[in-house]
């Protein structure tokens, strides 16, 4: 199949795929019973009656729900996300800032998992049936197996409580200036700006709920990566290479571990879904100002606009992040292509 | 001696029964015979725990608040007296209740749902297919939250809201399962014989592809209980005082620094029940994939 006819139905498809989340989640939010808005008017009188009466009309709670749900696209088309009932500021400002700060955690996430994960899964197919292979196969479970949200604290315990070394929470000290917004990402920011105090200060932060985020998806990288090295290790290319006198080193990264990434390429998509779905607990944990503490605060004061709104974030992520994956793979394997 | 000479010779093993060849497949298999005992113990808990603790676990004042992991109280105890250990085993029968609800509904709804999509095809098919990529266009434990909090947190809507996205997994796995087998001359020989779809579909069709089915709902079981166990961390799943594992760690969060004990014990509940059935869930697909069973064979 031609790659252009390849990614036009693959898009075709992703914008089905959100609108059909987008009707889900908006029926999920505003189809049931309950009143959006009296949450606000009796819980904390953050509203008062007028305002409460105001909000009902504005947003046509009164409409049937299929009218309200045009009115919610045709808004989001329009580029307004719509007012959170919570802060009462704009959904669109609130996602634009928590959202640099969850893609740095999980950028940093991600390459402290690539930095394990690939490693461990080499070494342990190469390392077959051994001690080292039983090892490391048993961290990866661990990794897979273990809630995050309690690996976190149990490392707030040593490395907070007891040796003092890193800060708990947030993405800089209290007393830090928060840098100068270029790109939402402190670490880049700090650098550009040549303040060397805030970038360590802010690298320092994040090395915890970097760690955490990471280690969760560590084992699932490196149970991919080795299932596909032990598959490409006993093709006949190899044994061919192996035969013409090749020396072991070549074999392994010249022939091997080349062909073998390819599958690990396609588990991208599959991790930044992980550490998405990490994110919304690590970002509590950690009071870490992200799109997935956001999410979990909105849900749980059931601020059903930014509820809509987050999850056809998240869901546009996601699928870009697969979609991505799928020409990539293209690209790099011709089997695929041709 | 004789007899399994002439088995050798016939390139034949003996013929055993199911149990008998799972039982030498975990026989050289230490890990897996720690996860098959830890589940074991974790269903006894399940059953049980109540009836097995120390204390009544929501007994206030069992102990001085925040006591020390002692003779008295293993675990120690939290914040009003209560026995953590009571508590946690308590926990176990709503753990267990989550992972049955959650795999036996995904699993039997799913299996069903993709059933149908594969024997049907066409549009049906479709328009299944394409609800399941919506529901796994977003992380599941997003979706999951979404969903349990929409119907109003708690335990219940945990269980829906992790059970309505698990079942796509299920429906995927049947539906590409039946579409392997359908073509395969033995469903041909069916149909030509005339039986009824009906029939092929649940006795030909299905024994031949339940077993990835029952490899995914172990590994199932685990993830039921890691979801539920998140979502009540953040609030979405078990309201305190419900001893529920997940909400337990978060309630002790707030007292880490004077008692760690209170949120590390129960989070050693959910982290063994976990790892427990995804080493089951290995041994059983190596177990039931048969290029694997064979060099095990070999090994032995």
């Amino acid at each position: 199949m031609n790659i252009g006819a390849f990614i036009l139905r693959r898009l075709l498809l992703q914008i089905f795929v959100l609108f059909g989340l987008s009707v889900f989640t908006f029926l999920l939010m505003f189809g049931l019973p309950g009143d959006p808005a009296a949450i606000l008017y009796s819980a904390g009188g953050s509203l008062g009656f007028e305002e409460y009466e105001h909000f009902r009309q504005k947003w046509g709670l009164d409409l049937p729900i299929w009218k309200q749900y045009a009115n919610f696209v045709t808004n989001l088309l329009k580029g307004d996300m719509g007012t959170s009932l919570v802060t009462r500021a704009p959904i669109f400002d609130q996602l634009k800032s928590y959202f640099p700060a969850t893609i740095e955690l999980s950028v940093v996430a991600f390459i402290f998992a690539l930095i394990m994960g690939l490693p461990l899964g080499v070494i342990s197919a190469l390392r077959r049936n051994t001690w080292i292979d039983h090892t490391i196969r048993g961290i990866s479970l661990f990794g897979v197996s273990m809630p995050i949200f309690w690996l976190a604290i149990i490392l707030l315990i040593i490395f907070y409580y007891h040796l003092g070394i890193v800060p708990s929470s947030q993405r800089i000290d209290l007393d830090m200036e928060i840098p100068r917004h270029i790109t939402g990402f402190y670490l880049i920011d700090t650098l550009v700006d040549g303040n060397w105090r805030g970038f360590i200060n802010s690298l320092h932060h994040l090395v915890l709920p970097a760690f955490v985020l990471g280690f969760s998806v560590v084992g699932l990288l490196a149970r991919v990566t080795r299932a596909s090295i032990l598959e490409v290790i006993s093709l006949d290319y190899v044994r061919t290479a192996r035969s013409k006198g090749l020396h072991e080193k070549t074999v392994i990264f010249r022939h091997v571990i080349r062909n073998a990434l390819i599958p690990t390429v396609t588990l991208l998509g599959l991790l930044v879904g992980g550490l998405l779905s990490g994110a919304v607990l690590t970002e509590t944990i950690f009071a870490w100002p992200g799109v997935g503490r956001f999410a979990v605060q909105s849900i749980m004061l059931l601020d059903r606009l930014a509820v809509v709104d987050v999850t056809i974030l998240v869901g546009i992520v996601v699928s870009t992040a697969n979609l991505t994956v799928d020409i990539l793979v293209a690209f790099l394997d011709p089997r695929i292509r041709y | 001696m004789n007899k399994s000479v002439k088995y050798q010779e016939l390139n034949l093993r003996p013929k055993k029964s199911v149990f008998t060849e799972l039982y030498d497949a975990i026989k050289i298999n230490p890990p897996a015979i720690f996860s098959l005992v830890v589940v074991i113990l974790y269903v006894i808990v399940g059953l049980f725990g109540e009836l097995m603790a120390p204390y009544e676990f929501d007994a206030m004042g069992a102990g001085a608040p925040l006591e020390k992991p002692g003779l008295q109280h293993f675990f120690g105890t939290d914040e009003f007296g209560r026995d953590v250990f009571s508590r946690i085993l308590a926990g176990g029968r709503i753990s267990l209740r989550i992972g049955v609800l959650v795999v036996g509904i995904a699993g039997i709804l799913g299996s069903l749902i993709g059933m149908i999509s594969a024997y049907t095809g066409g549009w049906v098919d479709e328009t299944i297919m394409r609800v399941t990529d919506v529901f796994l266009s977003v992380p599941d434990l997003v979706m999951a939250l979404v969903i349990a909090t929409s119907l109003g947190a708690g335990i219940d809507a945990a269980i829906i809201g992790i059970t309505m996205v698990r079942w796509t997994g299920y429906a995927r796995l049947i539906r590409s399962g039946v579409i392997a087998e359908k073509g395969k001359d033995y469903v041909v020989a069916s149909t030509a014989l005339g039986l009824h779809p009906n029939r092929i579909l649940l006795r030909h069709i299905l024994p031949n592809s339940y077993t990835a089915t029952l490899v995914q709902a172990t590994f199932d079981f685990g993830l039921a209980i890691l979801f539920a166990s998140g979502l009540s961390f953040v609030g979405a799943g078990a309201q305190p005082p419900v001893p529920e594992w997940g909400a337990l760690v978060a309630s002790g969060r707030q007292y880490v620094q004077a008692a760690w004990w209170i949120p590390v014990f129960p989070g050693f509940a959910i982290f063994g029940a976990v790892i427990a059935f995804n080493i089951l869930g290995d041994t059983l697909r190596d177990f039931l994939d048969p290029k694997l069973r064979h060099s095990m064979d070999q090994k032995n």
